[in-house]
């Protein structure tokens, strides 16, 4: 059983993968349901994406890190990074009830991050985005 | 990724096996999109493989419907498995894809 998981990734989208799997052998690890751990990874892959896509300024390499923590049966994620300031949560969230001609993909990577975990919050400190997730690993959607 | 292809009658159908994600959706796009270039506007994504979609992944499907409804072509898809059925249904893309449990239940339908 190994309760706390944390990895560091360079900001390149084909990292995001090694986050997945490494993610998925924590779930199977702790007997943590497939359904979860998609929502997890996920919700990782959307914030991450989003974060080596659009954070960075320079063409320079910085290190994200990602922090899992699983204590009384709450998952707890924490990702760190050195780029802009940059806070997810306000983004316009996707309005998915729209038809096909009028939607959107702009804020639906947001959307599904909110709507799969059971609380998420940012922090601007000391020159790092901190985004924080959590999830109840009992609660199925 | 892998995407196994093939035509019944005028229906691609395509097969679509591991993760559509931020690395392999432009692959995947390419495809489909070239498909649609050479004016095939029937297509029948088969998810019974297909074990991880994201937005990069949802944005490829949105962006090839819009681009078929102008063809009066569409998209259907099938045997999605309990977690990526989750995820359309958060994006409210169960409301803009028909979503069938079988391929042939899809094909059928067409």
């Amino acid at each position: 059983m190994n309760n706390s998981l944390t990895i560091l990734i360079r900001n390149e989208i084909s990292e995001i993968s090694r986050i997945l799997d490494l993610i998925e052998r924590f779930g199977e690890e702790n007997n943590i349901s497939p359904g979860i751990i998609n929502s997890l990874n996920l919700s990782l892959d959307e914030i991450i994406t989003n974060t080596i896509s659009y954070g960075y300024k320079d063409s320079e390499s910085h290190t994200i890190c990602v922090a899992l923590e699983l204590k009384n049966n709450v998952i707890n994620v924490k990702i760190e990074d050195d780029g802009i300031a940059f806070n997810p949560l306000e983004v316009p969230e996707a309005d998915i009830t729209k038809p096909l001609e009028e939607k959107s993909i702009g804020g639906l990577g947001v959307h599904l991050v909110k709507n799969l975990m059971d609380s998420v919050a940012y922090r601007r400190i000391e020159n790092k985005n901190i985004f924080i997730m959590n999830k109840n690993i009992n609660k199925e959607l | 990724m892998e995407v196994i292809q093939k035509k019944n009658g005028d229906v691609i159908v395509m097969q679509v096996t591991g993760k559509l994600d931020s690395n392999t959706s432009g692959e995947f796009e390419k495809e489909i999109i070239g498909l649609i270039n050479k004016g095939e506007n029937k297509f029948l994504i088969d998810g019974s493989r297909l074990d991880y979609i994201s937005s990069a992944g949802l944005r490829v499907l949105l962006f090839s419907a819009k681009k078929l409804k102008a063809s009066g072509g569409r998209i259907v898809l099938s045997s999605l498995k309990d977690h990526i059925r989750e995820v359309f249904d958060i994006a409210g893309f169960s409301s803009i894809f028909p979503i069938y449990e079988s391929s042939e239940a899809a094909e059928q339908n067409f």
